[in-house]
């Protein structure tokens, strides 16, 4: 299990690796960074002069190799904007996003699951069609929209909820809907499609010949088997709604690292962006060694393999 | 006295494209307890099919109907899903063909013991976890008390089987189905398997129906035999009389297939039955085997007969009498 | 029985042979139902309610694109400041002139919005087009010649997967700012990976197949193998993920131009023209609903047309 988990992390390294060098790559090559931090009004002096400032003429793999020495020390530089540390203002901004994210997920995994299993029980039910028809809308919806629309109903309308800020947990309603939503579709399609596929197993004819309930036999016997491609799906989902949630978090006015990354965007604040980029996809990269983790030690089959 | 099941007039049909299949077309038998039945026939004759309308495992497009369906004087067709999911595993149980895949491979074996007999009857923890030692003793398991921790994925596909036959007796049941219980296992442990079988429904006083392909096991282990064709019964009667005697022209084809040592010449041509089974799709009419038999008529292609009495010890399907079927 | 019998098993019986149907017909004694024709594309697509709901609404949708200077009742670039924000014709003070009502800038709404389809089709289209070359290239190399290419495909594979789409995508259009074809370009180069996925499986499954292998055996080179067995029988599948492919790229063009990051103005981008009505969104809601609705029920389509694709090309049943 160990040498499992080990192999697992160092393939995880060395993409981590590669992206490093595509976060870093994309800004710095992305045109002249010191003339479009020096405006649009600089002369050749200032560019010039930014230029030196920001260590920008050096050559490319000694500025890379500098950063990621720092990046490793936990130094991610100093934000040209904001003019603090960068891994402070992460830190910061993390914990919105992660609340967001944790909850999202967490109302799209309550509603989409159950409704995966009861579709593949009764395929082409009235619960099956259901599925299949939320799972195409929400697809199809664009989340932005379906988030003003929804500001429009429950805080304008109906009052209900808050429009923008986050500082109540009525404020994280909104958006943890809107997010989840998102992820609604895949998880049913996938719990759906995998329980179709355990419940024509041999194990699952044995546990009814015994007279099993349905319950088990759906959510114990069944789901269990089935869970592997869905716990795989939410680690992945997990990631990619971090940087989902700019949408969201821009439209709520939430001080989250979609936010941050968008401001910093439109700002040019560059190490700002190559640090969110960078931190994303390690998080995205950790959600997937543990999926993988999980669902090898979810099946004892493969667990006894690694032991 | 009343059989422990009754079975008049059974069939099953699938709705499909082009017409319902009619997968089982007209079965009748009946079995008490202590007793063995067997029900031989090849593949697609409508046995196993017979047995998952008996169990109420049905696929969802499959439809059972029958004349009476009786279970200890209970009349299955009127019960509910619900309530045949508590007669299943408990009065009446079935044992499947592979072992291998049977039971769930995420959860221990003790786990999934103990909770076919919780499921159906008021007992504790431990007195369930020493039901299923004591099972799985009787099914000849060494070391029953640490392999309650084990894996399926641990055991071999005989150990696998027994632990299935274990599962399958939890709830002290009256009847057991086996549906090739031992086709997919090697030789010398199937023979392990349908002794212990023997032993266990001997033991226990309780009926069972083995549902294979093989004569051999049927001869070996079986009282009374059916023989199967296209959805129906053709002949049954008592195991010893049918071989020594067969009466349906598809019996006799069966049993002349079998090689014999000592009569059977090196060099010489094996026994076959030529033509393949029809298709049960759509209307039906006459004899089902009459492409393949050696002795077809015009009246064949019409008629399509009853079996006779169920009360007469030896039956078959076929207009023509027993003394006409010498060749 | 004598024990010293040999126990046999009965021959395994299979369906009715060709030979079996034919004789049995010819001799006219049939026992029950033979055979059942398969249905052809056409015939079966025909009965599919969905798929034929979803291409007639695409094909409308698509009719408006191509003919947009010929339907839509005004000039979507004409600014009138004076009538700005004149409601559309079911409110109060709107006219059949402007069915949809003006925008912020004076402009005809229904003509932005029937303008829009160009846009979000162009873009989806074309994207979805550069992903799939590239993509599909992947794939089938990786799938057909495995070893270490398929290892180094997968590797960027897993790096592009790491990769945040959305931020990539905002930050490399921040830099090609107002680029349409830059926007373009650099989604094709981000959305491939559903084509790499589905092309290496299949190319594998291909591949591995008996009429491959004997056309090595014949002598058949790597390309001709390629063109002629691998490429005919992956676009199937291929066609369907294209489908739900352009779908997402649409999608994310409008929340790019949403962000002000994607088409500028005064160009008629749905998630542009949403963006610029966000602020007006208490009083006049009419502003968001229009393109937003538009973008719903294209994708809507898109999806339908797909899911219905995938059934008709896969077989009985849903997945």
């Amino acid at each position: 299990m160990l040498g499992f988990a080990l192999r697992r992390f160092s393939l995880a390294l060395l993409v981590a690796a590669a992206v490093s060098v595509i976060a870093f790559a994309l800004l710095r090559l992305s045109g002249d960074l010191a003339s479009a931090l020096a405006g649009a009004e600089a002369t050749p002096e200032d560019i010039e002069a930014m230029r030196v400032r920001y260590g920008l003429n050096r050559p490319l793999y000694e500025q890379y190799f500098d950063w990621l020495n720092n990046a490793l020390h936990g130094d991610l530089g100093s934000s040209f904007y904001h003019m603090e540390p960068v891994s402070k203002l992460l830190m910061e901004h993390l914990p919105v996003t992660l609340t967001l994210s944790v909850l999202g997920l967490m109302t799209a995994l309550i509603i989409a699951v159950p409704l995966g299993v009861l579709s593949a029980n009764n395929p082409n039910s009235v619960i099956d069609r259901f599925s299949l028809g939320l799972s195409i809308v929400g697809q199809a919806l664009p989340n932005f929209w379906l988030a003003l629309l929804m500001i429009v109903i429950f805080s304008v309308t109906l009052r209900v909820l808050p429009v923008s800020g986050g500082s109540t947990w009525a404020h994280y309603v909104l958006p943890s809907v809107v997010l989840g939503i998102y992820q609604i579709p895949p998880i049913i399609r996938v719990t759906r499609s995998g329980m179709l596929e355990v419940l024509e197993a041999d194990y699952i004819r044995t546990a009814r010949a015994m007279g099993l309930s349905a319950r088990s036999v759906l959510f114990k016997h069944a789901l269990r088997n089935a869970a592997i491609p869905v716990v795989a799906l939410t680690a992945v989902n997990f990631g990619n709604m971090l940087s989902g949630s700019v949408l969201v978090e821009t439209i709520f006015s939430l001080r989250g690292i979609g936010y941050l990354a968008y401001e910093s965007i439109i700002r040019i604040d560059f190490p700002v962006t190559q640090a969110i980029l960078l931190m994303v996809s390690m998080i995205y990269l950790v959600m997937v060694v543990i999926s993988d983790i999980l669902n090898a030690w979810l099946d004892p089959r493969i667990r006894a393999l690694h032991a | 006295m009343a059989n422990l099941l009754e079975v008049e007039g059974l069939t099953v049909d699938i709705a499909m494209r082009g017409g319902p299949l009619h997968a089982v077309r007209d079965v009748t038998l009946s079995i008490n307890r202590g007793e063995t039945l067997g029900l031989v026939g090849e593949s697609g004759c409508g046995k196993s099919m017979t047995l998952l309308a008996l169990m109420g495992l049905l696929p969802k497009r499959a439809e059972a109907k029958a004349r009476r369906l009786l279970l200890g004087g209970r009349d299955l067709l009127a019960v509910s899903k619900a309530g045949m999911s508590e007669i299943r595993g408990s009065q009446m149980t079935m044992i499947f063909q592979e072992p291998m895949t049977s039971l769930n491979p995420s959860y221990t074996i003790g786990n999934q013991l103990i909770e076919v007999i919780r499921r159906h009857k008021a007992v504790t923890r431990a007195q369930a976890k020493d039901r299923a030692v004591f099972l799985l003793e009787k099914v000849g398991i060494a070391g029953a008390s640490a392999r309650l921790n084990r894996y399926p994925h641990e055991l071999s596909g005989g150990l696998r089987q027994r632990v299935m036959i274990a599962m399958a007796l939890m709830c002290g049941p009256e009847l057991i189905v086996a549906d090739e219980p031992t086709t997919a296992l090697d030789v010398t442990v199937q023979a392990q398997i349908l002794n212990l079988l023997g032993d266990l429904r001997r033991e226990f006083n309780m009926a069972l129906i083995m549902v294979t392909h093989d004569l051999g096991i049927i001869a070996r282990t079986t009282d009374n035999v059916a023989v199967m064709y296209a959805g129906e019964i053709v002949e049954w009667g008592r195991t010893s009389e049918v071989f020594a005697a067969p009466k349906h022209p598809y019996t006799r084809a069966l049993l002349d297939c079998i090689p014999v040592p000592g009569r059977v010449h090196a060099g010489q041509r094996l026994g076959s039955i030529r033509g393949t089974v029809p298709s049960l799709q759509g209307e039906l009419s006459g004899c089902a085997f009459r492409a393949r038999c050696g002795h077809a008529r015009d009246e064949c292609r019409s008629e399509h007969l009853g079996l006779n009495s169920s009360d007469s010890l030896h039956d078959f399907r076929c207009i023509l009498k027993p003394k006409e079927l010498v060749v | 029985m004598p024990e010293a019998v040999v126990s046999s098993r009965l021959h395994e019986s299979s369906r009715p042979g060709a030979a079996d149907r034919a004789s049995a017909e010819a001799s006219g004694d049939s026992f029950g139902v033979e055979f059942v024709k398969p249905a052809t594309f056409l015939e079966r697509a025909r009965k599919h309610r969905i798929f034929v709901f979803s291409s007639v609404m695409l094909a409308l949708i698509i009719a408006a694109a191509i003919f947009a200077p010929l339907i839509a009742p005004h000039d979507p670039y004409l600014q009138d400041l004076a009538g700005r924000m004149t409601p559309p014709v079911f409110y109060e003070g709107g006219s059949w002139d402007h069915i949809l009502g003006k925008d912020g800038l004076g402009r005809d709404y229904l003509s932005r919005i029937i303008y829009g389809t160009r846009i979000s089709l162009l873009i989806g289209c074309i994207a979805t087009a550069v992903s799939c070359l590239i993509g599909v290239s992947l794939g089938v190399a990786a799938g057909y010649f495995g070893g270490r290419v398929d290892m180094a495909v997968s590797f960027l594979l897993m790096i592009r997967l790491t990769l945040p789409v959305l931020l990539v995508l905002l930050a490399t259009a921040a830099v090609v700012r107002g680029s349409v074809t830059g926007v373009v370009l650099i989604m094709g180069c981000l959305l491939w990976d559903q084509f790499a996925v589905i092309a290496r499986s299949t190319t594998q499954q291909i591949r591995a197949a008996d009429y491959v292998r004997s056309a090595r055996a014949l002598g058949c080179s790597q390309w001709q193998i390629i063109r002629a067995d691998i490429v005919p029988n992956i676009l199937n599948p291929i066609i369907v993920v294209i489908t739900f492919e352009i779908a997402s790229a649409i999608l994310l063009e409008s929340s790019l131009s949403f962000l002000g990051l994607g088409v500028q103005p005064p160009f008629a981008s749905w998630g542009l023209m949403i963006a610029e009505a966000k602020d007006s969104l208490f009083f006049q809601p009419w502003l968001i609903a229009f393109p937003g609705a538009a973008l719903f029920v294209l994708c809507l389509g898109i999806n339908l047309f797909g899911d219905g694709l995938r059934d008709l090309a896969g077989g009985q049943g849903r997945v």
